[in-house]
């Protein structure tokens, strides 16, 4: 817990995550403003006169955007600040030479890249939340999309350990970054683009909730699923504790 | 009887490009301040990171405090604490802040690291940013980083780089002082005249072996300084490898 502490100490003392939750902020006031905006012209087209669109906001709206740029983007800016750059600057010394092994260390640091992910991912939720109440839409299906929004985390580790297994692959956090990203869009563009492929890439199912959507809980959609997430996480994290077990720094 | 804290058996390590350490036989007791004395590249960093466990060795033995270094990372590494190369320092984060990451690693408090801070001399810069420290402030960080913990044994890479001349005599008063106190010290340097102040024991190293060990009051007795005992047995390796 102490080695936690320690890195989300590291990660929170990086001002960029906050201007990445302001940035998010921004994105969904323009997206909602927009929105707004048209649903008043369109009434004022209609010779209703001009009026912003009353409850046009929706928590839910923004939940695809989030999970698929927003949050994927700032765990791989997170995995590059833990893994590359104390690397690159050699900070990575003081945290091997402590009481802890190369297995803890790469544990705690992966838990430290999912915390602040999930921080950043539900600060966008509590944005669209407060964005839904001021547009007149209340507390409406806050609770239901809260729980898409946690049902989504579980295929956010795959994206980390994949991130991770990258950085200690390629040196440097910018390229590190940079790959972790190229990595994800090539990966994307499969699961949507290549549908003998898509089945067994693990980025057809970040939104995780959408398979919960309908009358019936598919069970055997959702064991296969996890059962892919689950190995996806499994490999790439085995190949990043043989890398960074027995590397030299 | 003395009791080891460190034990070095034909340990070997090299890197890609075959530079690093052979056949290193060393044994360091409790109480001794140790010199690793040596050229550039001469393989010092190399058996300080293997103590640390920052690289694994390819073979041989390293046993400390009558443990395997390796099997028993945790146990051992509680009772040690060092400074290899640059220290390793966190830009963003002020002085205390980067002491507290080592400090509560090991059971310090606040109170503790505050006191290793005035120690070094930089309680006034507490809560400043790391960043904006000069090379000596960074070093004196370091060390604080090293001794909060109050390990049994300290392992010090350069440890006066970047210091004027009252820091270089700040460090050497704390290891004096915690020198008496029981602390096993391993230093390294190329500078021969700031190990013979302090060391009791000096150990040459060159290309990777070690080219000769003695006790300081013996090499004090025999030569005029630790400068000299160094030349003699690197022109002497030298030789012999020619």
């Amino acid at each position: 817990m102490i080695a936690l502490k320690n890195e989300l100490i590291k990660l929170f003392s990086k001002k960029k995550y906050i201007v990445f939750i302001v940035i998010a902020a921004a994105v969904v006031l323009i997206r909602f403003l927009g929105t707004a905006i048209f649903s008043g012209m369109i009434s004022w087209a209609a010779n209703n006169g001009f009026s912003l669109g009353k409850g046009m906001a929706s928590v839910y709206d923004m939940i695809s955007f989030n999970i698929r740029v927003f949050t994927p983007f700032v765990v791989f800016l997170a995995v590059s600040d833990l893994f590359s750059a104390e690397i690159q600057e050699d900070t990575i010394k003081s945290v091997l030479s402590q009481p802890v092994t190369r297995g803890q260390v790469l544990a705690v640091k992966t838990v430290a890249a999912l915390i602040m992910g999930c921080v950043c991912y539900f600060s966008m939720y509590i944005i669209c939340l407060i964005m839904q109440i001021i547009s007149g839409g209340g507390f409406n299906n806050a609770a239901t999309v809260l729980l898409a929004y946690v049902l989504d985390i579980i295929p956010l580790i795959t994206l980390i350990t994949m991130s991770i297994c990258l950085n200690l692959l390629i040196k440097g956090p910018a390229l590190s970054l940079l790959v972790s990203v190229i990595a994800y869009l090539a990966l994307t563009y499969l699961s949507y683009y290549n549908g003998t492929v898509s089945p067994f890439v693990f980025t057809s199912y970040l939104e995780w909730h959408k398979l919960l959507i309908g009358s019936t809980v598919p069970v055997n959609v959702i064991l296969s699923r996890l059962g892919i997430l689950a190995g996806s996480v499994l490999i790439l994290y085995s190949i990043s504790y043989i890398m960074f077990e027995n590397t030299d720094f | 009887m003395a009791t080891e804290t460190v034990r070095m058996d034909a340990v070997k390590k090299l890197y890609k490009n075959k530079r690093g350490i052979r056949n290193i036989t060393l044994d360091v007791n409790k109480g001794d301040v140790l010199g690793l004395l040596g050229p550039n590249g001469s393989g010092k960093t190399t058996i300080m990171k293997l103590l640390c466990g920052l690289i694994k060795k390819d073979a041989g033995e390293v046993k400390m405090f009558g443990l395997d270094a390796e099997e028993s990372f945790e146990r051992v590494m509680r009772k040690v604490g060092s400074l290899i190369e640059a220290p390793a320092i966190y830009k963003k984060l002020s002085a205390i802040d980067n002491l507290m990451l080592t400090a509560r690693m090991r059971g310090a408090d606040e109170k503790r690291a505050m006191q290793y801070l005035e120690r070094v001399g930089l309680l006034q810069y507490a809560n400043e940013r790391a960043e904006r420290f000069s090379l000596g402030m960074k070093q004196r960080l370091g060390l604080s980083m090293a001794l909060v913990g109050e390990p049994e044994l300290v392992i010090l890479d350069e440890p006066v780089n970047g210091l004027d001349i009252e820091g270089v005599v700040g460090v050497r008063e704390i290891i004096e002082e915690l020198n008496k106190k029981g602390t096993t010290f391993i230093i390294s340097s190329h500078i021969a005249s700031e190990l013979e102040k302090v060391c009791n024991r000096v150990a040459v190293l060159y290309d990777g072996e070690i080219a000769a060990e003695n006790e300081m009051s013996d090499i004090e007795r025999r030569y005029p300084s630790l400068e000299e005992y160094f030349l003699e047995n690197i022109r002497k390796r030298r030789g012999a490898l020619l």
